[in-house]
């Protein structure tokens, strides 16, 4: 499995569609087995729809794979960042986030470069979801 | 799109260049990173090559470096048929995919992946009947699952008749749009195909609405809702389902047949604590 920078992409609403399409592409590339790929997948989409809703625009999405770890952040240009979800039951517009972190057990959200907007990121450990 | 397997022979029909070249985008793409060769045959006044390899990549490197190793093939469908006296032979046609899927195999590639413009069988002056024959007529090559194959036929310049006709012979039909829905009412419930994320969300939550909101009935209230073929369901429009099946009267059941992704969101946002909801997961191949 090569590890690195796996995928680099602007995009807005209308590029969701084929970004979730890369996005399982580059899982494919780097072999992680299926139940990774759904897990992954559907947690960096969930981030991703999430920044195009609160900044109204376009937002950036990085994947990479460091030390045993898959990692995807995006950051959308919205004028701050969300407060932590308090744990309960899915309310409001959160349902996505939570989702992310569910799946996940480790979403990270925190004010983008030079304090503009917001980067939400999700992250997986490969060794534990192989167990 | 995504719900394609080795050995599919299927069908598209559009009219939006772009989305059609995302599904393109998408399809290559996969086949790629699968260790494929994809052979994409484009009708001579299409893109350039140079244009279509930009518009797959994605600033990448990945399209770009597949088509200079040889993985990718662009090809335009007067060269890359044989047509003796200027003739349509299907037996020749099938013979020259034959010929490639064994030169991918040879070439170490796991199959054959090929996508292909329609439009030459207009140029050949076949008639509709012809087309169909021949689509029929090759479904031998898919049989051992080494060669994929989209056929699409743009539909502002085939016949309405045609476009049905051609769905209708192959036994898959790939949506227009990467974010489409197919929405079809069933005799005990309905079905719903695609993809349910950002741009299909209202659709996808106003066909919810349709088949499950019942604000005249008190009773009790049953409906299968076949959700095997959506690629693809955002959380927001998971929560949807799951609200609105919970909102029904005590003793209603709705039954969801799905893919692990679909159950994985739904599971996920609590469906087992919803009484009306029952899961039946199918597991793909």
């Amino acid at each position: 499995m090569s590890e690195g920078h796996l995928l680099h992409l602007d995009f807005g609403r209308a590029d969701l569609p084929l970004m979730r399409l890369l996005v399982a592409e580059c899982l494919l590339r780097v072999g992680v087995n299926e139940r990774v790929r759904r897990t992954f997948l559907q947690a960096a989409l969930e981030i991703a729809c999430n920044a195009v809703i609160q900044s109204g625009g376009s937002a950036n999405l990085v994947v990479r794979l460091a030390d045993g770890t898959l990692r995807c952040e995006v950051t959308d240009q919205s004028t701050g960042p969300h407060r932590l979800l308090s744990q309960g039951p899915p309310t409001g517009g959160n349902h996505g986030l939570r989702l992310a972190e569910a799946l996940t057990g480790r979403l990270e959200l925190c004010p983008g470069p030079g304090g503009r907007g917001t980067t939400a990121a999700v992250a997986v450990r490969l060794a534990d979801l192989s167990k | 799109m995504d719900r394609l397997q080795r050995g599919d022979h299927s069908c598209t029909a559009f009219t939006d260049d772009e989305a059609h070249w995302q599904v393109l985008t998408a399809y290559t793409r996969t086949g790629l990173a699968e260790g494929e060769k994809v052979l994409i045959i484009l009708d001579p006044h299409d893109l350039s090559d140079d244009e279509v390899v930009a518009r797959m990549d994605c600033g990448t490197g990945r399209v770009e470096a597949a088509w200079d190793s040889g993985q990718l093939v662009l090809t335009r469908s007067p060269s890359f048929f044989d047509f003796p006296d200027g003739r349509f032979d299907k037996q020749r046609q099938a013979k020259t995919f034959e010929k490639e899927i064994e030169r991918a195999r040879e070439e170490g590639w796991s199959g054959l992946r090929n996508a292909g413009d329609m439009g030459w069988v207009l140029e050949q002056g076949l008639s509709d009947d012809e087309v169909v024959d021949y689509e029929s007529s090759v479904e031998s090559l898919f049989a051992d699952g080494r060669f994929t194959a989209i056929c699409w036929y743009d539909q502002r310049r085939f016949s309405d008749y045609l476009v049905a006709a051609a769905c209708e012979v192959h036994p898959l039909r790939v949506l227009e749009r990467l974010d489409a829905i197919d929405v079809v009412r069933t005799t005990k419930g309905g079905r719903i195909a695609g993809a349910a994320e950002l741009p299909t969300r209202e659709k996808f939550t106003e066909a919810l609405r349709a088949a499950l909101e019942r604000p005249e009935s008190r009773g009790p209230f049953h409906f299968e809702l076949d959700l095997t073929d959506l690629t693809f369901m955002e959380a927001h429009c998971a929560w949807q389902l799951i609200n609105l099946a919970g909102s029904l009267p005590e003793g209603s059941k709705v039954t969801v047949s799905c893919g692990p992704l679909v159950e994985l969101v739904l599971r996920g946002l609590g469906v087992d604590t919803v009484s009306q909801l029952e899961l039946k997961v199918e597991e793909f191949e």
